[in-house]
């Protein structure tokens, strides 16, 4: 089979397959982890690429001891094995994901194959680095048995082989590669997640913002959500629903624009031409397909595009790099009906918990996985596209013995 | 509209200053901008959504500008399906999508016209017999013209006796061509091509052949695009150079034009600068502001014309970059803007949306 081995250097398929499987949360792993978070964390090269710096953030020893804790308090009296092989297919273009499904993964015991993007990519080689300093270490000669990173050209056949080898299967998406993927079989016993398309949104509550009064934080927060990639991850917001009487809402969005535009002024960003043409005709399509309007900003890092009503709304069509479609509405629960499955993130702002389930998370609403304050869109989540993954990825046994 | 154009068409197109092209353009085009948004439905949504306070402008930067993308992702015109004598079509490989441009009778006349007022300052009035660096074989679809179909077919116009130089193999036939040159060897001939195609097919072959040729007596005009060029590091002056040491041909003029803006073409002037004659114009914009930037700063090109009738194409965003030299004070002589291509906006780094969902795609 003509795959290429990655990491470990010395690593094969057979050695994986025959290695031993670690009780969920074993301390060897947490090590593991808390060295390459620090390493990171420690290192000043990484500052510069915020995805890392978010990965390794997320994955730091407190972090991880508080995941380790829910796990246990949930668990407990209930006997949890690890499913075993996990193979993950990493998608080409965020490049630290992999690592989330994989640690998670590991962290409840499973061996896992890695498929990683052919495309040379400069962060992709930063995490491999990073690993392959911190492998060198002896303790972690068992550990580092129980995980392959491969690469290989598309080829159904290497993809069907290692499918047949594993319990379950991860698929970062887009939606081609998860049709294109699932075509291929899967042993009859084995499970699949798939992470597809999606499109995230955010809402604010027109008279709260009003009356904020550090309107600039919160803009921040905002910014942190839909700048830090572009809007190219699936959890940042593409469109602003206002909630309120079109006089808090006129006032309230008029605000938010202009504090906005200046936290984004500060921030010195640069978008390139191809993408400020791209956001260009996007307007120009919404305007024909849509009859949207476009809102003039002074400078076309934000781009506005406003729907008449939320009937008109174009929740599939969008370029990212700072494009944001709005539309107004006075009732939150009218949010609801337009929800479509792909919808996965709202970021939400003046809305109280109760006002959110009870208007929203009612069960006929299609999507929406995650509901977060402002600042928190791209945080990661062991519950992520409404999977427990930590669950998914180990079995309950049933221990029914009377004594 | 079309009065403006027949006016103009016995005056030189390069002879107008700023002052008295602007007048005349400006007219034409707020005309052009409400007759599109008058008989084409998504230009007007077009209009309504980007350009909301838009009544008439006083100023050629003012006139509301589209994507020139617009035109391979919907069918735009103003005019009916009867009305449609011809589609043109960019040329693309079959991965991508293409422009499609719809012309009724008097576009595609005055499309003609003016282009032959324009080449006629540079031809002379009389036809010359043409040779034209590719294939009849391109020809063979006359009612869905493709690019360079349409371009052989509005040049050949301006020649007579003509011979296409290249076989259905794309191959020189030599006998043809020494017969031409031989018969026509006192006489002032036209050369017309497309850039790579003569790069590829005529100066390649010649290079490696003993034939040798003499075009000292011919002038060739030649369009399409510098990208295949660039990536082999061939630029303008390399191209003139490599030409004149192989034919001995002197007289080497490029001009940019695209399917979208048929006719009213920007010609290579002697300095190597490409200038807009009275039917067009050159804008440079930011794409961060979408303002207009001064002469001497790259930017994004928009092309004005004021021929598009049946389809809304007078002012054009285009992907390419150029930059304005100056206007009216070439050493040329010629009037109006004068300015030059510098190659393609580049592709960004992360794949955009479109259809491909690149990097939205990533499930994250």
């Amino acid at each position: 089979m003509n795959y290429q081995v990655i990491l470990p250097s010395s690593g094969s398929l057979e050695a994986l397959l025959q290695s031993d499987r670690h009780c969920a949360f074993a301390p060897i792993i947490i090590e593991f982890i808390n060295d390459f978070s620090n390493f990171i964390l420690s290192n000043g090269s990484y500052q510069e690429f915020p995805e890392i710096m978010a990965l390794a953030f997320w994955l730091r020893t407190s972090h991880i001891k508080q995941l380790a804790a829910s796990y246990q308090k949930s668990r407990e009296g209930k006997i949890m094995l690890p499913r075993g092989v996990v193979f993950h297919i990493s998608p080409a273009n965020v490049d630290t994901i992999f690592i989330y499904s994989w640690f998670l993964s590991m962290l409840v015991g499973n061996a896992n194959i890695i498929r990683i993007s052919n495309r040379a990519n400069k962060q992709l080689e930063m995490i491999l680095n990073v690993l392959n300093t911190i492998l060198d270490k002896n303790k972690y000669k068992a550990l580092s048995q129980q995980f392959l990173i491969i690469k290989y050209a598309h080829d159904d056949q290497i993809t069907e082989y290692l499918s047949s080898l594993c319990n379950v299967r991860v698929i970062w998406g887009g939606d081609d590669t998860i049709n294109k993927i699932r075509s291929i079989h899967l042993p009859p016993f084995a499970s699949e997640i798939c992470f597809a398309n999606k499109f995230s949104l955010a809402i604010v509550k027109s008279s709260q913002f009003i009356n904020l009064a550090n309107k600039t934080t919160l803009l921040e927060k905002f910014y942190n959500d839909v700048y830090v990639f572009f809007q190219s991850a699936c959890s940042s917001p593409r469109l602003i629903v206002w909630v309120g009487t079109p006089q808090e809402t006129k006032s309230a969005s008029t605000e938010f624009w202009q504090i906005f535009s200046d936290v984004v002024k500060t921030k010195n960003l640069t978008i390139d031409d191809a993408a400020l043409m791209e956001k260009f005709v996007t307007e120009c399509s919404l305007s024909i397909e849509r009859s949207a309007h476009v809102v003039k900003m002074e400078s076309n890092i934000i781009s506005r595009v406003k729907f008449s009503s939320l009937h008109d709304i174009e929740l599939q069509k969008h370029c990212g790099n700072g494009l944001f479609y709005e539309v107004d509405t006075d009732q939150l629960s009218d949010l609801a009906a337009i929800i479509q499955t792909h919808n996965q993130t709202l970021a939400s702002y003046g809305f109280s918990r109760d006002e959110l389930k009870s208007n929203l998370l009612r069960p006929g609403i299609k999507g929406i996985d995650r509901i977060v304050d402002f600042g928190k869109a791209l945080e990661f989540s062991p519950v992520w596209d409404g999977y427990d993954l930590l669950r998914k990825f180990e079995r309950e046994v049933t221990l029914d013995i009377s004594h | 509209m079309i009065t403006e154009i027949e006016n103009l068409l016995n005056e030189n197109p390069y002879h107008f200053p700023a002052k008295d092209k602007k007048s005349v353009l400006l007219e034409a085009l707020n005309q052009l901008t409400q007759f599109h948004k008058n008989n084409c439905r998504d230009y007007k949504r077009i209009i309504n959504g980007i350009y909301p306070d838009f009544k008439q402008a006083t100023q050629i930067e003012d006139i509301p500008y589209i994507p020139v993308r617009l035109f391979k992702e919907y069918d735009l015109r103003s005019i009916s399906t009867e009305e449609t004598i011809r589609t043109l079509t960019s040329s693309g490989t079959t991965s991508q999508k293409v422009s499609k441009i719809f012309l009724d009778k008097i576009t595609a006349l005055y499309q003609t016209k003016v282009l032959a007022s324009i080449l006629k300052t540079f031809l002379g009035k009389q036809r010359l017999p043409m040779l034209i660096l590719d294939s009849k074989h391109i020809l063979s679809n006359p009612e869905h013209f493709s690019a360079r179909g349409a371009g052989i077919l509005g040049l050949s116009n301006f020649g007579r006796d003509h011979l296409y130089l290249l076989n259905e193999d794309m191959q020189i036939d030599f006998p043809a061509l020494e017969n031409f040159l031989q018969r026509y060897k006192n006489h002032k001939i036209f050369v017309f091509g497309f850039t790579f195609m003569i790069w590829q097919y005529f100066y390649q072959p010649l290079l490696q052949s003993t034939q040798k040729i003499d075009l000292s007596n011919a002038l060739l005009i030649h369009s399409g695009g510098w990208k295949k060029l660039t990536e082999q590091a061939v630029d303008n002056k390399t191209f003139k150079k490599c030409l004149n040491t192989q034919t001995k041909i002197n007289d080497i003029y490029n001009f940019y034009g695209m399917v979208e803006q048929v006719g009213s073409i920007f010609m290579e002037c002697e300095q190597g600068y490409l200038h807009a004659p009275v039917f067009s114009d050159i804008l440079i914009r930011s794409l961060d502001s979408r303002m207009v930037i001064p002469h001497g700063e790259k930017g994004v090109v928009e092309v004005i014309s004021m021929l598009p009738k049946s389809y809304p194409g007078h002012a054009l965003l285009t992907e390419d970059l150029g930059m304005i030299h100056g206007e009216d004070d070439c050493l040329c002589g010629r009037k109006g803007k004068y300015f030059e291509i510098l190659g393609r906006i580049p592709k960004a780094e992360m794949r955009g949306c479109s259809d491909t969902h690149a990097y939205s795609s990533s499930g994250a």
